[in-house]
């Protein structure tokens, strides 16, 4: 195993993703980079085959929800020859969220684009069996979306003082 | 003593007393495994039914078994399902027909005794048969093929142990193979047939356990793949009678049979030792196979029904067919 | 269940129909699950067996859900912790390292000395339970029911330790930001190196118990082989990706706390089978048992927590956090919107990518083999469905 400082393997991806990606940065010791949906399949081929690159081990993919502003899907991949994360972030937008699956290439990625897609309304078009992976058949409503209200509150407020989400001054639960 | 024996209405007594004893006899050992396992995984296993270590925890199991909700599946075939714990009841008691534990205290002195005991000890596995296919219940249903592979396998290692024992004593009457071995005797010793058929008595071990199913050869039970096999829909009484007691029975009754082919049965060691009963003798022995049952049971873990069958055709059979050879190789040799 | 199972004269009276004078043979679809002794908690498996053989085999998940992602976004940081114990149940402690951790990163919160140290040594202390834990119960799924009694013989002093210094025995709630909820007792101390010295006592018997066992080998040796390349596309991490022959482990690869000043080792198998796995595992707590001798010896005095400030707010921003938990890779990825509270927080567990490559294992597999292949992929229901 031959270890690379996570600020050589930055420059390494940025070179070889130059065109596919962009806004690459290093936090806290993983590189970050942003990719456009349509761009996402050749760079996770890129990044598992390119033996310089060697991400070949799939640690997650999820979303965040940015609610005007659309959804996110996160991708991370792990190089364990060279000791280094690489995290893509995706922009999906708001109405019709839809992106490429990458279960073509990391087969693993099925149950977390299922589990993506019941809980943002992702789309992952190509996927092989796209159905719900946690929740019932009949399930309404994508848990994870801000504008799901967690059910509990639904029928009834906290019942004490302090709710961590309304003291927070947001209340944005 | 003898006079009394020779009484027909004692004899009957005691006959009968003999198939009295058999549920008590199961609590009893039931409690004695749970004991020995517990001990051996450095537990103490129950201490507190009926005071002294938890004597009465098999029989307040038995209690609770009865006072159990008997349910027989909607999709079960009833009249099938019902009958099963007879069945194996049947098949495992039925053994101790000829199990002799004393010259003349044997319910019958069946001339084929030994074969009456295979085949009473195969019947058993017809319930076993019959309560997974009854079930509606996949499980079952493995759990009891598995159980009729195993028979098959392991029925005919067993025959082939007895075989050899019958070889040596000249006859398939139990009590005569008991009086071959108290015809063999050195310096009043009497000796067993043991140290000449060791090979036989392990074969015979190994395919009792199987034949019980029993670990290492639980398969048709293994409770964490089929849940108990073909009993997995039982419950209440049924479930006691047709897994646990008939268990119990068929185990006691394979090892006084394992006991009286090879141990020499209600023989005593020595000569001098005449004055105690038979039966004690029997009972001690039988309880020395019945240790290493159970010994064997907490060590091991279960082996994989195709494994079992490729152990038992190609090696047991193969050795106890060697073992055959050896025996008859014995009984020509002049000084015996 | 009449259909699933015909009568003989049916069965009969329709091969014959077939013009079919054999009997056919159909596969059948077990259920194996979610109430099953093999799966241990709530996972269902859906087979589809050719006599004994596994034709197909699909975990289905979701019988445990208990929507920790969308709960982490109702709680301030300092609640967060306590509930992340909740995932993986028998790993509390470590489930809520890399939590806190992730917010010191965030926060820039400097972690004392003996904080670090106690962290390691009750996270390598709650490793030691976790394996022993799993190192008994497959045993008692191969059908060997002493393993586990010894397994739990040697958990309860440990057990003892951490319930002393955290009032817990299952989900600690012990960790907070910037270090801990508060001081080990006096005795703590004492009591753990006492359990850690029974342990590499009794973990020659173990080995010798079932490792050494012909029928455990014949159950287990080239049972459930995981190829490291699909290891790797799956994300296995832990003692499983170790017993395919991967060395990669958070606490080597990318040190947190202070595992890079410990001496241990990464044990690794070489035929990624199910006998690999658990050598691994009984190796993994020798080197854990190590670890937590080296910390205690030289566990430094000070503070249990550093400065923290009384409202934990967190800057902008997102992290990925990750760290060695017993069963392999747990990473929390946090985005902060500057708040109390986490605008979104994904919990990376390692069960959920362990248990996704179990269909590849279990085809061509028997009944029985399943039952070894699922207690040797070491997962808690919890912490695949969250």
């Amino acid at each position: 195993m031959e270890r690379v400082g996570p600020e050589e393997f930055s420059r390494r991806v940025s070179s070889k993703l130059e065109d596919l990606a962009s806004g690459f940065e290093v936090q806290y010791g993983h590189v970050w980079a942003r990719v456009e949906p349509s761009r996402i399949v050749d760079v996770v081929r890129t990044l598992k085959t390119d033996p310089g690159l060697a991400c070949t081990y799939f640690t997650f993919l999820s979303g965040v929800d940015w609610q005007a502003q659309g959804f996110e899907v996160v991708i991370v991949l792990y190089s364990v020859t060279y000791g280094n994360t690489v995290g893509l972030k995706v922009p999906v937008p708001a109405e019709n969220p839809s992106m490429p699956t990458i279960t073509g290439i990391f087969r693993s990625a099925d149950w977390h684009e299922r589990e993506a897609s019941e809980m943002f309304g992702i789309n992952f078009e190509g996927h092989p069996n796209l159905v719900k992976l946690y929740l019932p058949e009949d399930f309404i409503g994508h848990p994870l979306r801000k504008d799901f209200r967690l059910a509990s509150r639904v029928f009834k407020p906290w019942p004490g003082a302090k709710d961590p989400s309304e003291a927070a001054g947001g209340g944005r639960a | 003593m003898a006079d009394a024996l020779g009484n027909g209405y004692v004899q009957l007594g005691l006959k009968m007393s003999v198939l009295l004893i058999l549920l008590p006899a199961t609590l009893v050992l039931g409690w004695v495994e749970l004991k020995i396992g517990a001990h051996m995984q450095a537990r103490l296993g129950p201490m507190y039914p009926g005071g002294f270590h938890g004597w009465a925890q098999t029989l307040a199991d038995g209690i609770k078994f009865v006072l159990k909700e008997n349910i027989i599946p909607r999709n079960a075939d009833r009249s099938v399902f019902a009958l099963v714990p007879y069945v194996t009841m049947l098949g495992a008691a039925l053994i101790f027909v000829v199990i002799p534990a004393g010259r003349n205290l044997v319910i019958e002195d069946l001339e084929v005794g030994v074969f009456y005991v295979l085949a009473a000890s195969s019947v058993g596995v017809i319930g076993i048969l019959m309560a997974g296919w009854s079930s509606a219940n996949k499980y079952s249903l493995m759990g009891a093929l598995r159980a009729a592979a195993q028979l098959i396998a392991y029925e005919l290692p067993l025959v082939l142990a007895a075989a050899a024992v019958a070889m040596m004593a000249g006859s398939l009457s139990l009590v005569d193979i008991v009086e071959a071995q108290k015809s063999i005797e050195i310096a009043g010793f009497y000796i067993p047939f043991l140290p000449f058929q060791i090979v036989g008595f392990i074969i015979f071990l190994t395919a009792a356990t199987a034949e019980l199913t029993r670990p290492p050869f639980d398969m048709p039970v293994a409770e964490a793949e089929l849940i108990t096999g073909a009993f997995t829909e039982y419950t209440g009484i049924r479930f006691a009678f047709s897994l646990f007691a008939a268990e119990y029975i068929s185990m006691i009754g394979l090892a006084a049979f394992g006991a009286t082919l090879f141990l020499g049965g209600y023989a005593p060691p020595h000569s001098a030792l005449e004055f105690i009963p038979g039966i004690v003798w029997l009972l001690l022995k039988t309880l020395t196979i019945l240790f290493l049952l159970i010994w064997v049971r907490w060590t091991y873990p279960r082996l994989r029904e195709d494994q079992l069958q490729k152990f038992a055709w190609k090696f047991l059979i193969p050795l106890s067919l060697v073992n055959i050879f050896a025996t008859g190789a014995l009984k020509l040799t002049p000084w015996i | 269940m009449s259909t699933l199972i015909p009568t003989t004269d049916r069965w009969l009276r329709e091969a014959r129909l077939a013009g079919d004078a054999t009997l056919r043979t159909e596969e059948m679809v077990l259920n194996i699950g979610p109430q099953h002794p093999a799966t241990h908690g709530v996972l269902r498996v859906v087979v589809t067996l050719d006599g004994e053989k596994i034709v197909e085999g699909t975990p289905v998940v979701g019988y445990m859900h208990r929507g920790h992602e969308k709960l982490f976004e109702q709680r301030d940081f300092r609640q967060i912790t306590n509930l992340c114990s909740r995932m993986d149940w028998l790993s509390g402690l470590n489930n809520e390292i890399p939590a806190s951790i992730a917010v010191e990163r965030l926060m820039e919160l400097e972690v004392p000395r003996r904080a670090t140290y106690l962290r390691v040594i009750m996270a390598e202390i709650n490793r030691i339970l976790n394996h022993l834990m799993f190192t008994g119960s497959f045993g008692l799924e191969l059908g060997a029911t002493t393993p586990v009694m010894y397994a739990f013989r040697e958990r309860e002093l440990l057990q003892s330790a951490m319930e002393l210094a955290t009032g817990g025995r299952l989900h600690f709630g012990f960790i907070r930001p910037g270090g801990l909820k508060e001081d080990v007792p006096r005795g703590f101390v004492d009591l753990a190196l006492r359990g850690i010295r029974q342990l590499q006592k009794a973990i020659p018997d173990y080995e010798d118990l079932l490792m050494g066992n012909e029928i455990f080998k014949a159950r287990t040796v080239g049972v459930g082989v995981l190829d490291p390349d699909l290891a790797l596309e799956y994300g296995v991490s832990g003692p499983i990706l170790r017993g395919s022959g991967i060395p990669y482990d958070v606490r080597k690869a990318e040190p947190y706390l202070n595992y890079d000043e410990f001496d241990f080792n990464i044990p690794v198998g070489t035929n990624g089978d199910s006998f690999d796995r658990y050598w691994v595992l009984i190796q993994e707590m020798k080197e854990s048992a190590k670890i937590v001798e080296q910390a205690l010896l030289d566990l430094p005095a000070g503070s249990h927590i550093g400065q923290v400030p009384k409202r934990l707010t967190i800057p902008k921003g997102a992290i990925w956090a990750k760290a060695e938990n017993p069963l392999g890779e747990l990473g929390y990825y946090i985005v902060s919107d500057g708040e109390a509270k986490p605008y979104r927080m994904k919990a990376r567990t390692p069960s959920f990518n362990n248990i996704s490559v179990v269909p590849h294992m279990l085809r061509g597999a028997y009944v029985p083999d399943m039952v070894a292949i699922l207690g040797s992929m070491f997962f808690v229901v919890g912490d695949i469905d969250r």
